[in-house]
């Protein structure tokens, strides 16, 4: 007679590793990556529209961690989770030790800063923008907004981002700070508006590649590859 | 281990499922057998059923016609059908030979796990058993299962001839299982039909009967008929 039930709780029970998040310094054990897991990738993969996959893989990301962790999360701990869960079923990416990836970010999150406040104008719309690190609960409303269009890839990769964003026009002026008012201003703002905030939103995602080490949210081939 | 021979029915039914290039047939036989060293054994055993030689056509660059081969040729390197303890991570794999059951061969390559830290599995809880798998240990586990078991699987011949050109490797994937069936189940299915159907009729066989039986034995049976047929003609 099986006894699959058992066998299954003994290797649960044996499945958890030990995190220091290096974020909050809080020491957290989370379920190791299963194959289970890696099969949900291989069915995202199997899609073909391509603003489906990439919306699915970062909302796989998402769940992934939201299955393991109860509290909300910075945005630093969320990608090292990730970068801890990859790397105990997988020590090395591309031929690198994530070991590397993992004592850097230890080293280094302290010193990691986002860029200030930015002014622009584009005709007569003056624009104020701030940025973030959002938090888990943040990119997860974020990821809820958006659809399987291009537009909206954009918007989860760039908005997520922002704090806040005021507009003034003349003597009128109004400021969207949450997620909802975040994405009706994108979705009127011009290309030259989008493109100042995503400047911006390039240096930070530059910064968090120096100190991971590896494109851990866009990288597709991260996860599958463990 | 259960070691019998294939039946007449098998014989019938394997012979169907070559001419018909019935894939969900040839698992629906294999998985009938305990594991692949079952299978091959009773394949072995049937072809040698009172017989010191077997002849198999063979086919290659500069030769084509029969070869003959005794019983230490034919299925050669046939591992031992025993299980071992092995250690994975923290916990104690019983491992065994796989069946053929999936049509996915990683799969039926896992089912050499027999049992975790001494719960007995089953081969159908494999696809359960895999997906809990932390990817690491699965990663172990299968290396140590292709390492270890499937590699003396594909170390088996069908046959072994001295020149290197006539012989006949076996290999744990689906062509090999059915390169398994093309080579050593070469049977008319005519021919087996048409004793079947002198059996039932003339000797008082049934359908079920052919369950118990050979070829070999169903032959010997039809030329008893035959004999008696005769004398009473005379």
């Amino acid at each position: 007679m099986s006894q699959i039930n058992n066998i299954i709780k003994l290797i649960e029970s044996n499945n958890n590793c030990k995190i220091t998040l290096p974020d909050c310094k809080e020491e957290v054990e989370v379920k190791r990556y299963d194959i289970a897991s890696l099969n949900t990738i291989n069915n995202i993969f199997t899609k073909t529209d391509s603003n489906e996959i990439v919306l699915d893989y970062y909302k796989y990301l998402i769940k992934l961690v939201k299955n393991r962790i109860n509290t909300n999360l910075s945005y630093l701990d969320f990608l090292f989770i990730l970068l801890y869960i990859r790397y105990n079923e997988n020590d090395t990416y591309e031929n690198n030790p994530l070991k590397d990836s993992i004592d850097n970010v230890y080293e280094d999150i302290s010193s990691f800063e986002l860029p200030e406040q930015i002014d622009f104008t584009d005709g007569s719309v003056k624009y104020t923008v701030n940025f973030e690190l959002p938090d888990f609960e943040k990119i997860q409303a974020v990821i809820k907004l958006c659809r399987n269009n291009a537009a909206d890839v954009l918007f989860y990769t760039v908005f997520k981002f922002v704090k806040d964003i005021t507009v003034e026009v003349g003597e009128e002026s109004t400021t969207a700070e949450t997620v909802q008012d975040l994405k009706k201003v994108y979705n009127v703002v011009s290309y030259k508006a989008l493109d100042n905030i995503n400047d911006k939103v390039d240096k930070i995602t530059s910064k968090l590649y120096n100190l991971y080490k590896v494109n851990i949210e866009t990288d597709t081939g991260f996860f599958i590859s463990a | 281990m259960k070691l019998n021979l294939l039946t007449y029915n098998d014989v019938e039914n394997v012979t169907k499922i070559i001419v018909n290039n019935n894939i969900e047939g040839l698992f629906e036989f294999c998985s009938k057998y305990n594991n692949v060293i079952e299978l091959l054994l009773n394949f072995k055993n049937t072809l040698f059923e009172n017989k010191e030689t077997i002849s198999v056509n063979v086919s290659v660059d500069n030769f084509k016609g029969d070869i003959i081969l005794d019983r230490k040729d034919s299925l050669v390197n046939l591992p031992e059908d025993k299980t071992h303890d092995v250690i994975v991570g923290n916990l104690k794999l019983q491992i065994g030979f796989p069946v053929i059951k999936y049509k996915n061969f990683e799969l039926n390559k896992l089912t050499c796990i027999k049992s975790v830290d001494g719960f007995d599995l089953k081969d159908d809880d494999i696809i359960q058993l895999v997906e809990s798998m932390p990817i690491a240990m699965y990663k172990e586990v299968y290396d140590y299962i292709e390492n270890n078991v499937i590699s003396n699987l594909n170390n088996v011949y069908l046959y072994y001839t001295k020149n290197e050109l006539y012989r006949n490797k076996f290999e744990f994937t689906l062509e090999g299982i059915i390169n398994l069936f093309v080579t050593l189940c070469k049977y008319d299915i005519e021919y087996l039909t048409k004793i079947k159907l002198i059996l039932i009729k003339e000797g008082n066989f049934n359908l079920q009967d052919f369950n118990y039986i050979t070829v070999e034995q169903a032959n010997i049976f039809y030329k008893l008929l035959k004999e008696l047929y005769d004398e009473s003609d005379k």
